[in-house]
């Protein structure tokens, strides 16, 4: 038994209370703050003298907003000078009381402090609504630094969004950046989305060389055709199909007829079919389209846009319907319909004369229900297409 | 002669220019865009139109904040301040703001209002407070916390005027049914007025024998008439067809005392329940006890953190 002296006692004795006490304070402390309102916060305020807490005056700024920069100056002077988000909140504050100065002087802070995305992006804000065009493009181009491999495009939106209302012209506004490079698919969705094609194209058109740009390229080059931009449309498909250039004025106006590739199901390539009784099967040279008769009784099977010169064209091409008969099978380009295309069990070679038509079209494979007969069923398989310019001899 | 070559020449040259302009619609914009109506800031992220920030960021005309797990709150240049609920979605205006989801507060609206459901939450002063939520189905809830509130439906009528410490729902009707009113009728200068218990609105009627009722509680049902002009003190005409006397004292008091008999009533055709339904405009009111009211914040703008140690 260690024999433990009076005054000792007292001292443990004392630690004990102490740290009972403290432990005390600290719970009430935790209790008046999970009340959240002000009389509790700032009795936690004041259980706390000691040790004040960053998160309580913060929280006291939120329920009383006239006096939100009074808490938010205790923050950053005497608990956290080093918290971004007080300088953030602070200098947002000052901004909104009018005191651009200050305002400027608490985001700039919190740049100093933490050098993430966050606080250039809410200074470049700042200086956007202030005006001020040099120093939100310095701002705005950190921002893009901290995080254009970081967020998704469609989250870049906001801050192209700014830096589109201060310079519409494509050009003008990435030369900006110095990661522009970087920026140029954000910027091109962003675009996009704005449904500014042209604007869109001139963006693209600096992508072409980045083999990883080409699913933005195809999916603007998809969108020009809908919009019925054939140039357009056409410049980017060759830059970034990754399939033979087509020149109409050459007379190439037919994508992967070869079908050595499987269809993108956009741009100036074949869509199949997405159907409920239409199962379309690509395998390299071959399309085999299975029709279950539960089709639609008139469908469209196959299909790709082309950009024809008013020159006359012939589409040839190879097919096996197998040994059961199909029925209904016929070309079409746009509402001009050709002849039914017959049954054959083995490979046999037809064609299909293209009405003289000029510009973007349709040219398809339909399927209609003959009159008098029931929904077909069964396959066609198809291969080697090729759309050539008729000689006049020919015609 | 020279004249209308320069005229044509002028002419040519404005078609060349806009047909330029109009190749291109990044050509039209002008470089100067719409200025920022404001600022939102959140402790968390947020969506802006389909984007998800964290943070803060700046308003535009026309621009869609979604909250999720965190409210925001947004300044806008007109010095109005609004707060956005935890999934909370709405649309910015400078001059106004289309609550599609949740519930939002507006503080110091002066020249601000709030739309919802086709209603309009309008201030009729410059420290005007007031939540509003989406409650379910068509329901709008308005809890004034600070001066007065105009409530006007999708076709401009007003329905309701609601001051501080009131709150009220709305269910606009998917048929213009009839109008509903309570309260005590009384004669000004030989027309009978009745200003309802709920909306505050008064309204003109229009029908024989309302003498007899004059000083009592009723409950009218009739039909506005937007072609007839009420008097000063009225805001809605309205021709009576049924009138129920509520009490058989002709004081207030007793008819007070009536209204806390009524209830829980049902309106025809809503799903609204309170002592006293009044049917303006094709919308159902009511007057609500507690709900936004009784909330001491918005959920959402509090914070369920702990103390850090």
């Amino acid at each position: 038994m260690i024999a433990v002296s009076l005054p000792l006692r007292g001292v443990v004795a004392g630690l004990f209370s102490f740290a009972a006490f403290t432990a005390f304070r600290s719970g009430a402390a935790e209790i008046a703050f999970q009340q959240d309102t002000v009389a509790s916060l700032q009795k936690a305020v004041f259980l706390q003298s000691t040790s004040p807490n960053e998160m309580v005056e913060r929280r006291l700024g939120d329920l009383e907003p006239a006096q939100s920069g009074q808490h938010l100056e205790r923050v950053v002077r005497f608990i956290n000078p080093r918290s971004s988000a007080a300088w953030i909140e602070l200098g947002l504050a000052e901004e909104a009381h009018g005191n651009a100065e200050a305002a400027e002087s608490d985001l700039a802070q919190a740049t100093q402090i933490d050098r993430q995305f966050l606080p250039a992006w809410t200074l470049a804000n700042f200086y956007f609504r202030q005006g001020r065009g040099d120093a939100f493009w310095r701002w705005a181009a950190r921002a893009v630094d901290l995080s254009v491999d970081r967020l998704a495009y469609s989250d870049l939106a906001p801050l192209l969004q700014l830096a589109d209302r201060v310079e519409a012209d494509p050009d003008k506004m990435l030369a900006h950046f110095p990661s522009a490079v970087r920026l140029r698919p954000a910027y091109l969705n962003f675009l996009i989305g704005s449904g500014r094609l042209n604007a869109a194209q001139k963006v693209a058109l600096e992508m072409t060389a980045d083999r990883t740009s080409a699913p933005h390229l195809l999916d603007l080059a998809d969108r020009q055709i809908q919009a019925g931009n054939a140039a357009a449309a056409l410049e980017l498909w060759n830059a970034s199909s990754g399939l033979g250039p087509l020149d109409p004025s050459a007379g190439r106006v037919l994508s992967n007829g070869d079908l050595l590739r499987a269809p993108l199901n956009l741009g100036f390539d074949w869509r199949l079919a997405r159907l409920d009784g239409i199962d379309p099967r690509w395998r390299p040279s071959e399309l085999d389209l299975q029709l279950s008769g539960s089709q639609p009784e008139s469908c469209s099977l196959l299909e790709q846009t082309v950009f024809l010169p008013r020159k006359r064209f012939r589409l040839r091409f190879d097919y096996n319907t197998g040994a059961a008969p199909l029925r209904g099978l016929r070309w079409s380009l746009d509402d001009s319909v050709g002849r039914e295309i017959p049954s054959s069990g083995q490979w046999t070679e037809d064609s299909f004369d293209l009405p003289l038509l000029k510009g973007l079209h349709s040219l398809r494979l339909v399927y209609r229900r003959e009159p008098g007969t029931t929904r077909t069923e069964g396959h066609i398989e198809i291969r080697n297409l090729r759309l050539n310019l008729v000689d006049r001899g020919e015609s | 002669m020279r004249l209308h070559t320069v005229e044509a020449t002028v002419a040519a040259m404005m078609s060349v220019i806009l047909t330029l302009a109009a190749v291109d619609g990044s050509a039209t914009r002008a470089l100067a865009a719409a200025p920022a109506i404001g600022t939102v800031v959140a402790k968390g992220t947020f969506r802006l139109d389909r984007a998800t920030v964290t943070g803060n960021a700046t308003l535009f005309e026309g621009t869609t904040v979604e909250t999720a797990a965190a409210g925001a709150r947004m300044e806008l240049s007109s010095g109005a301040k609004v707060s956005l609920s935890i999934e909370s979605r709405a649309k910015f205006y400078g001059d106004h703001m289309v609550l599609e989801r949740g519930q939002g507060e507006l503080e110091k609206a002066a020249t601000v209002r709030f739309e919802a459901q086709g209603l309009t939450f309008q201030p009729e002063t410059g420290n005007a407070s007031a939540r509003v939520a989406l409650t379910g189905g068509a329901r709008v809830e308005l809890a004034v916390l600070g001066g007065s509130f105009r409530v006007l439906n999708a076709k401009g009528t007003l329905v309701a005027n609601a001051g501080a410490g009131r709150s009220l729902e709305f269910e606009p009707q998917s048929t213009q049914g009839p109008t509903k009113m309570t309260g005590t009728l009384r004669q000004a200068s030989g027309h009978f007025l009745l200003t309802d218990e709920t909306t505050k609105i008064t309204a003109e009627l229009a029908a024989s024998g309302l003498a007899k009722d004059e000083g009592y509680r009723v409950e009218i049902t009739g039909a506005q008439d937007p072609t007839a002009t009420p008097v000063t003190d009225a805001s809605q005409y309205v021709r009576v067809t049924a009138i129920k006397r509520l009490g058989n004292s002709r004081d207030a008091a007793g008819g007070a005392a009536a209204a806390g008999r009524g209830g829980a009533a049902t309106a025809g055709g809503t799903h609204l329940t309170a002592t006293t339904i009044a049917i303006i405009g094709g919308v159902a009111v009511a007057a609500t006890v507690g709900g936004l009211a009784a909330g001491g914040k918005l959920p959402g703008q509090g914070s369920s953190a702990t103390i850090s140690r």
